[in-house]
């Protein structure tokens, strides 16, 4: 708790010391999916709440990639991912009054991000006077920002997800590559657990077709 | 092979997928914008604060004067009052002369 205090005070020093750096590539390593219990994003929570803004610098920092991640995962364009980040870290801290002491901070901004997220994908649907209906395969994919170290097979599952139609793929998206479980992505898409496993059957059903030739023993 | 095994093995394998920018600025561009909206709101607090303060500051001098002044306005009335009730006669050459006229 005493290293947490140092953390939150170096902060008003300005934002991501070096102090602060250390901490949160500690807490990235230990934390996994970053839900775990952390005495110092506890802190933080609460000097936000507090009033202490500089604090949310560290929440900031410690979910910031999975955040964009997240955003691009569904939109798939790297300005609109980086815009919807912003945006849910700014609506997260104006909302923060009303988050739950004690509860991890990862799960409600993964929450907001998608949701966020979900809304562009509509809008663009809209914009495009297409229904928001499973039967249109997604459009207008962004592979530009697909990782420099993804292969052969990254980028055969990468064509495979993106052509499922539209919430078979950001449900397959956010299972597969984000790896998150089905309560998880529940909640973060505000679709039931249920539905989340039809989507996803539905989806391993076109995956298995498509990348027959890669995982040849599964027909086994 | 099941179907089950099958979506692990593609999820082993799609976990090199996760988004990683080209463009590593990011990292540095985010949290500082983000920082300058959260300051931003702190601010506008601070700023109507300080415009509210003085206000309300010249709001209470200006009701206390105008309380003084009704409670000296009404003591001069009474002084008035005294003296009309109370008229002074003086007389000078034969004529009479009241003060409260």
């Amino acid at each position: 708790m005493a290293v947490a205090i140092g953390v939150l005070e170096s902060a008003e020093n300005g934002p991501f010391s070096s102090l602060q750096r250390l901490m949160f590539a500690v807490q990235s390593k230990s934390a996994g999916h970053g839900v775990g219990n952390d005495p110092v994003e506890a802190g933080a929570i609460a000097a936000v709440k507090g009033g202490d803004n500089r604090s949310y610098d560290y929440l900031v920092s410690k979910y910031m990639k999975r955040v964009v991640s997240i955003a691009w995962g569904i939109v798939r364009n790297a300005h609109d991912a980086e815009d919807l980040a912003q945006e849910a870290f700014v609506k997260a801290f104006q909302t923060i009054g009303r988050f739950k002491t004690g509860e991890p901070f990862g799960p409600w901004i993964y929450r907001i991000v998608t949701n966020l997220a979900l809304d562009v994908v509509k809008r663009r649907q809209r914009f495009r006077h297409e229904e928001l209906s499973d039967a249109q395969p997604a459009e207008r994919r962004d592979r530009a920002d697909l990782p420099a170290v993804t292969g052969e097979l990254g980028r055969r599952i990468d064509e495979a997800i993106e052509s499922l139609p539209e919430m078979q793929r950001i449900v397959a998206r956010l299972y597969l590559v984000e790896q998150f479980d089905h309560a998880e992505i529940a909640v973060m898409t505000g679709l039931s657990e249920g539905t989340i496993r039809s989507h996803l059957s539905l989806a391993r059903g076109k995956l298995k077709t498509r990348l027959a030739d890669l995982y040849e023993d599964a027909h086994e | 092979m099941s179907d089950d095994k099958l979506l692990e093995r593609i999820r082993n394998d799609a976990r090199q997928l996760r988004y990683e920018p080209k463009d590593d600025a990011i990292w540095t561009r985010l949290p500082a914008r983000i920082s300058e909206r959260v300051q931003a709101r702190g601010s506008v607090a601070q700023l109507l604060a300080s415009w509210f303060r003085p206000i309300a500051v010249s709001l209470t001098a200006l009701a206390l004067a105008a309380a003084l002044g009704l409670t000296w306005m009404e003591r001069s009335q009474n002084v008035l009052d005294t003296i009309a009730a109370s008229p002074i006669d003086v007389s000078v050459g034969g004529d009479t002369f009241s003060v409260a006229d």
